[in-house]
């Protein structure tokens, strides 16, 4: 077995919690406004997107239970289309990973440590991040859980001292244009939503019966639904009409809300607790490029390939666009279309194919 | 001073079979093919970007292709 260890429902729930939610909401409540306006926090309701995927998992999961989709998928479609699979997927997963990466380096480098050198950010989290994927999908899971308490907390703790400073007003009129604004706005979301496919990885792990587990998949992309939804919620409310100017919007509120007089650096404070939950997300996808990477090369055990997977993904992270800019117009663009395709739409078909097949 | 570079990435490559290889079992010859490859292509590709930072990467590569399917799906 690549893989001994064993999570619990919750712990997956929570691990597909961490893996969306902290880089949609620090760069998407800015992307989704300059589409949607002020109806930008209707748009993660339109989450098509993580409902096919999450579905997709579901189904194939069902159908062969010890194995995710693209072992599964030699079953459905054979073996050499399968291995292409295969590849496709681990490969993809390490690129989306790259993207993350980049996403931390830039902010951190941007926001605070203002001289540090790229690689230095990113490989330092990568380095800590492989450490934990090494230990396996026990010990990722169990930082999940570690970290979402934390990450909550100062979640709401942000939102809940905006309040005084809230406009509500900002977001009349409610679907002013129609239902059309708050849907091109969830069109990039959808990439984010896509990324609910990872629970294919996760389930062969989970201990408890379908039932629970499928409970937990949902309540998860409830609650990033609901976090997204509230993000944009209090950002239109607090900056208006200059939401879509600022890069990371969720920054600027920080920084402009005053808690207490000895409540300095708020804003570091954030940056602190923003990097747990992305440092959940990196080590998610890299457990599942690696398991994928394992198991396409047949290994015995996923652990030899964490390290110089890590390695690439830094390397990756800055090779990948010249630019912040140019990264933020390619998510918008041409990578949402790519992770629809690759997240949604296949994992769709193939769990079609599997169904298909069974009644036969 | 991108000679240092270089040097700070054979490094880390080094460190990374410094540290794994001998936890490679003696028998996973697969595993240590998988492993020596991929940090390889590691360490090759980031000393090209030292000297070639330009290289375009892959968010280029989707957008180029994105792009041109566009181009064709409106001609």
């Amino acid at each position: 077995m690549i893989e001994k260890g064993k999570i619990s429902a919750t712990q997956m729930g929570i691990m597909l919690y961490l893996a969306v939610t902290p880089t949609a909401i620090l760069t998407t409540p800015s992307i989704t406004y300059q589409f949607a306006k002020q109806d930008s926090w209707i748009s993660p309701f339109w989450a098509v997107g993580g409902l096919v995927a999450a579905l997709a998992a579901i189904g194939l999961h069902r159908r062969y239970p010890k194995m995710n989709l693209v072992q599964a998928s030699e079953r459905i479609v054979g073996k050499i289309p399968g291995k292409l699979l295969a590849v496709l997927f681990s490969f993809y997963f390490l690129y989306i990973n790259s993207l993350i990466v980049r996403e931390y380096s830039d902010f951190v480098v941007g926001a605070t440590l203002e001289r540090t050198p790229p690689f230095v950010v990113a490989g330092s989290m990568v380095l800590v991040c492989a450490i934990a994927v090494r230990g396996g999908v026990e010990v990722v899971g169990r930082f999940a859980q570690l970290f979402l308490p934390v990450f909550l907390a100062f979640f709401l703790l942000i939102v809940l001292s905006a309040i005084p400073d809230l406009e509500p007003l900002n977001l009349l009129p409610v679907m002013g244009e129609g239902v059309w604004p708050s849907i091109k706005g969830s069109y990039v979301l959808q990439s984010w939503f896509g990324e609910f496919i990872i629970a294919s990885y996760l389930l062969p792990f989970v201990t408890e019966r379908a039932k629970e587990v499928n409970k937990s998949l949902f309540a998860a992309l409830l609650a990033v639904i609901l976090t997204m939804a509230v993000t944009n919620l209090t950002a239109v409310m607090l900056l208006g009409e200059i939401t879509g100017n600022f890069t990371y919007p969720l920054l600027i509120m920080v920084r402009y809300i005053q808690l207490a007089e000895f409540f300095t650096h708020v804003s570091s404070l954030f940056m602190a607790i923003w990097v747990f939950g992305t440092f959940v997300k990196i080590c998610v996808f890299h457990y599942v490029t690696a398991i994928g990477i394992a198991q396409w090369m047949n290994l015995s055990d996923f652990r030899p390939v964490v390290l110089p997977l890590g390695f690439l993904l830094v390397v990756l992270s800055i090779w990948t666009t010249p630019s912040h800019q140019e990264l933020t117009h390619a998510i918008a663009t041409s990578v949402t279309v790519l992770t629809l395709f690759i997240f949604v739409l296949i994992p769709a078909a193939l769990a079609v194919l599997a169904l298909l097949r069974k009644k036969r | 001073m991108e000679w240092a570079s270089v040097i700070g990435i054979a490094a880390a490559v080094a460190a990374m079979f410094w540290y794994e290889w001998p936890r490679i079992g003696a028998d996973m010859k697969r595993e240590k093919f998988v492993f020596a490859a991929l940090a390889v292509t590691g360490g090759v590709l980031a000393a090209v970007l030292v000297f070639n930072p330009g290289l375009p990467g892959p968010t280029l590569w989707i957008q180029a292709l994105y792009e041109s399917l566009l181009k064709e799906a409106y001609k």
